[in-house]
């Protein structure tokens, strides 16, 4: 079975802070790999592991990626292929970029996850699979059943939970609640140090990037809580409390 | 005049989207399950799977010649909206919360970020947008309503095995004017009883963090609060065990006093609180209670 | 068992010169660092001095340094007025970086040479017979172990190299970023964008072992506190209250003005000079660099850390090198010994000796930055009658002429 995962890399979220008079977010710090691209790792580890195979790590994004992608490879990635010159992707050009990376190797299934932390867009499974003409499960919350021929799973839809399946090769996206991935410990950051991690450009691979939007800007919005502290013996507390709680209800 | 096609799976969410298109002065076509407002609209049997849906909406699209393409942002609705845009080559922008058309090219607003930051994006047209249905304050229009049956094409690509709806409390966390949302603070599922009993002296319905409803399964999803469940604008919000993670508080932050109880002082949920309690809520919750 | 020729654990600069070292010339080297990230567990305030990455690293040009310091200002300050001193030259020998950016630009030229750094794990324990270092649950072999694990020597402390810091060796030091534009900050500090400033503050609100600091960053200043712990101790003084009086006070408030906060950190700092290095720097082949070494000089109105312990980690790195290539690995650690000993850390840590003891006089935080505001108060203030610079001296020191005098001639010699 070959297993490619889409991976992304995304700011560290919880460093990133925000400018109190302008509401810019301040962007200078450290990225890391997403969480939902660690939850299609992790379902693509767990079939490698049933089944045998390998599993690719694919990536586009800056530089950085060079640092990032190692996550991937100690999560359990056999090797993996990056594109480290767009910054400024989009859900379509990342989408042409990953396709163009995909379709030189024949993989039976493309594991990603259904969204980003950063800007869940969620565009990713479907423009892939378009592009390579695929079959699509999304939001896949369970793998029920995985042949080298078939898949069946469950995904997990805004109403209803529905029992799918597709012939493979297919294009799967997973939920956030499909597993709890694992963490690497030093012995598997050690090994990811000497797996292959194939670099590539945009330019390489022939895509020019297209720039469909323009950001005109991009603010916090405004909080103005208050942020009154209030410590001190339970008993006090509660009192303080059930005062204030009297006043707003 | 500009055209907009519309696809939502729901009547409510279709109704909204079309008459904020009305307003902005499109004549709006449409493809739903049910009768819903539209100058044009092609009524189908339910369907629901994303491939019968795109080539559909291609179908449609290809009379019509739409400027804009817009579908309710639920995870149908993303789904065919990206396969869609793609298909036609088009760029696609879903979550959006709110629309503006200048001349030949659409204004959009999203959370960014993780919900941190809105960013405010423009494309020109034709585009694709995916747009949050309930985020659209729906308006009195009026339509020409020329409706017609469609068939919506058969595909094969995945095969549907079994459908079952989730069941759903009806919850009013929307319209609630006191709200208690708990969190991973709380140890085990027996002590939502504890909450219970806070609710109901207040009055207060209960939401939650994801962790309690998608990990745990301790409270229905619908009571969610949070980026990717409910966004909620109580006169009174307590958030106990809550970190205040971003995906989380963007959910909260329409609340008009919110207090949070945490035992970590520095805990993000402190910038989203009026008053945090520094404290562990298992020694302050009953004395609350005794208290109101 | 995975082996290296050498690890080094802690990703501060003294880890990242030795890995960098090592690297370069061709070693195995593995560097643990137990922060998510490396750098950001590495606190200043925020100048370095440039020569050492100068001399060692190659591309030190494309290095994130945030401005070159071309103006050095020296600040007494009391509770309303102050004295400034201020030297500016196109001459610089620092620069003012954000050292978590630094550090993990210098991480990046690690594994750029060649050499693997690992972050988010704690290294447990080194042992010796043979040599191994247990991180995560697993044993790694090597000839030589660097340790590197900044201010806090736990495993200095646990193989007996070190003992750990009294009250009186360290200081706590706090910092904070604000946010300003970058013409604000050439507009406030009278600077252009390429030029740094470097401000001291002796004085208020301390008044005794520790000062403040000011450095201008490309568009943020740091500005923070230190204090010597002791002195803490015995005032009961909370250094974050410090930090906020000092931040307010009019000579300060008027730098920050409408900038906001973006980052908070605290950090102990060696303070003790020559007397916080233990009489040896290492135990077989693990050698201790950087402020596990207690390699910090504080001069009062410099400090120098960053640049001693980077360059400790190469004195390191060459020691393991030479102990490697004369064909006995083990003897790395006393090649090291005799190494820093010969170097100019040593060196200057002896040389200012006496700046501990002049340091050590509290009169020069309190009594006599006082008068020096108060002179020239006496100087400047100007009603209907003015005051004569010798009437204002003569005043201001009244009965304590012979011992200012004996102060004044050892912090002359001694700093
Ligand atoms: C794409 C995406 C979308 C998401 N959407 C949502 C969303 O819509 N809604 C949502 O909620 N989350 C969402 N999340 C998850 C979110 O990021 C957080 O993981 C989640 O909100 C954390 O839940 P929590 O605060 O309950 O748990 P934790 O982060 O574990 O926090 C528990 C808190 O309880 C405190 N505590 C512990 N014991 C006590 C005690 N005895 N007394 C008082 N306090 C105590 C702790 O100090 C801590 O702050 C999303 C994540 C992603 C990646
Ligand atoms: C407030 C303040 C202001 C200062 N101002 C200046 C200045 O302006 N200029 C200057 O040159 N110096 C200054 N210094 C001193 C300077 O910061 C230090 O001397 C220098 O950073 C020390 O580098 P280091 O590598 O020895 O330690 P650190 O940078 O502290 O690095 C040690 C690293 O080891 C890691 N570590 C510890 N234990 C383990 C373990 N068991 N396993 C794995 N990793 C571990 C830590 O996480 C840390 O990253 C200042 C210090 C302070 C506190």
């Amino acid at each position: 079975m070959k297993i490619a995962v889409c991976v992304k890399e995304v700011y560290n979220l919880e460093q990133v802070k925000i400018i109190k008079e302008t509401r810019e977010p301040i962007l200078d710090v450290p990225k890391k790999l997403d969480d939902l691209s660690r939850n299609a790792l992790e379902e693509a580890i767990k079939i490698r592991e049933k089944l045998g195979g390998e599993v690719v790590a694919i990536s586009a994004g800056s530089p950085d990626l060079k640092k990032t992608i190692k996550e991937a490879l100690a999560m359990g990635a056999d090797r993996a292929v990056i594109v480290t010159d767009c910054s400024n992707s989009t859900p379509e050009s990342t989408a042409l970029i990953l396709s163009k990376i995909l379709e030189k190797d024949s993989y039976d299934l493309i594991i990603m996850g259904d969204a980003s932390s950063d800007d869940y867009s969620g565009q990713m499974a479907s423009r892939i699979a378009e592009i390579l003409g695929l079959p699509q499960i999304t939001f896949v919350s369970e793998i029920k059943e995985v042949s080298e021929e078939k898949i069946t799973c469950v995904r997990d839809m805004d109403d209803y939970l529905e029992v799918v399946e597709a012939d493979l090769p297919c294009v799967l996206s997973v939920t956030n609640e499909i597993n709890e991935p694992r963490i690497p410990a030093l012995k598997d950051i050690l090994k990811a140090s000497k797996k292959p991690v194939e670099t590539l450009s945009a330019n390489d691979l022939g895509v020019e990037i297209p720039q469909p939007y323009e950001i005109i800007e991009n603010l916090a919005p405004e909080i103005d809580r208050r942020q009154e502290v209030i410590e001190g013996d339970a008993g006090d507390v509660a009192r303080k409390l059930a005062e204030i709680i009297r006043r707003e209800a | 005049m500009m055209k907009a096609l519309v696809f939502a799976e729901k009547a409510d969410h279709f109704n909204r989207i079309s008459s904020k298109l009305k307003e902005m002065g499109f004549e709006v076509h449409g493809l739903s399950f049910a009768e819903a407002n539209a100058d044009h609209l092609y009524i189908s049997e339910p369907n629901y799977d994303y491939a019968s849906i795109t080539a559909a909406m291609e179908k449609i699209s290809d009379d019509v010649g739409p400027d804009l393409v817009v579908f309710s942002s639920t995870k149908l609705g993303k789904e065919v909206s990206a396969r869609f845009a793609q298909r036609k080559n088009l760029p696609c922008i879903t979550e959006c919360l709110n629309l503006e058309v200048e001349g030949s090219s659409i204004t959009v607003s999203r959370y960014s970020l993780g919900g941190k930051t809105i960013a405010k994006l423009r494309t020109s047209l034709p585009g694709v947008i995916a747009v949050v249905a309930d985020a659209i304050e729906p308006s009195e229009q009026s339509f020409q309503m020329n409706i017609q049956d469609f068939e919506i094409p058969v595909s094969n690509q995945i095969r549907t095995v079994s459908r079952e709806e989730k069941k759903r409390e009806a919850v009013g966390l929307r319209e609630a004017d006191v709200i208690i949302c708990i969190g991973r603070g709380l140890r085990k599922k027996e002590d939502i009883e504890l909450v219970k009993e806070l609710a109901e002296k207040l009055n207060a319905e209960i939401g939650c963090t994801r962790p309690l409803s998608h990990d745990y399964k301790w409270l229905p999803e619908e009571r969610m609060i949070g980026l990717s469940g409910e966004k909620v604008s109580p006169k009174l919000l307590i958030s106990i065990g809550v970190s205040g993670q971003i995906q989380h508080a963007v959910g909260i932050m329409n609340s008009k006093t919110v207090i949070a109880i945490n035992t970590d002082e520095n805990a993000p949920m402190r910038e989203h609180s009026d008053y945090y309690v520094v404290g562990d809520l298992y020694e302050i919750i009953p004395e609350l209670i005794r208290n109101l | 068992m995975e082996r290296f020729d050498a690890v080094v654990i802690g990703g501060g600069a003294a880890g990242l010169g030795s890995a960098y070292r090592m690297a370069e010339n061709g070693m195995n080297v593995l560097l643990i660092e137990r922060g998510e990230n490396v750098g950001e567990k590495s606190v200043y305030g925020g100048r370095i001095y440039s020569w050492v990455f100068e001399k060692y690293v190659k591309g030190f040009q494309d290095a994130p340094v945030e401005r070159w310091v071309k103006k050095e200002r020296l600040t007494f300050l009391d509770e309303r007025e102050s004295v400034s001193i201020e030297y500016s030259s196109d001459e610089t020998c620092s620069f003012v970086a954000i050292l978590t950016k630094f550090n993990r630009w210098l991480a990046e030229k690690v594994e750029d040479a060649g050499g693997l750094v690992v972050s988010g794990i704690k290294v447990e324990d080194v042992r010796l017979n043979p040599l191994r270092v247990v991180a995560d649950g697993e044993e790694i072999g090597c000839d030589a172990v660097v340790i590197a694990e900044g201010v806090n020597p736990m495993l200095a402390m646990k193989l007996g190299i070190r003992s750990d810091w009294k009250p009186e060796e360290v200081a706590v030091g706090v910092k904070e970023v604000f946010k300003l534009s970058e013409s604000e900050v050439n507009s406030r500090f009278d600077v252009e964008s390429d030029e740094g400033v470097a401000n001291l503050f002796v004085g208020y609100p301390v008044f005794t072992h520790g000062g403040g600091f000011i450095y201008t960053n490309r568009d943020t200043i740091s500005v923070g506190m230190v204090v010597r712990v002791d002195s803490a101790m015995k005032n009961k003084i909370e250094v974050y209250d410090l930090a906020e009086k000092f931040r307010a006070h009019r000579d300060v408030a008027g730098f920050l003005k409408g900038g906001s906060m973006i980052e908070y950190s605290a950090h102990l700092v060696p303070e003790a000079g020559i007397k916080g290095v233990p009489d040896a720097l290492h135990k077989d082949n693990v050698m201790i660099v950087g402020d596990t070494a207690g390699f910090v000089l504080n001069r009062g109105f410099t400090i120098r850390g960053v640049d001693f312990a980077f360059y400790s980690g190469v004195l390191a790195a060459d020691s393991i090198k030479e102990a490697m290539d004369g064909g006995d690995a083990g003897l790395a650690g006393q090649i090291y010994e005799r190494k820093v000993r010969d170097s100019a850390i040593i060196g200057e840590l002896e040389k200012f000796r006496k700046a501990l003891d002049v340091l050590e006089n509290t009169r020069f935080f309190n009594d006599y930055t006082r008068m020096m505001v108060e002179i020239m108060r006496g100087i400047f203030d100007v009603k209907e009658e003015s005051n004569r610079l010798y009437d204002v001296v003569m005043e201001k020191s009244r009965g304590r002429k012979i011992r200012m005098a004996l102060d004044f001639l050892s912090a002359f010699r001694g700093l």
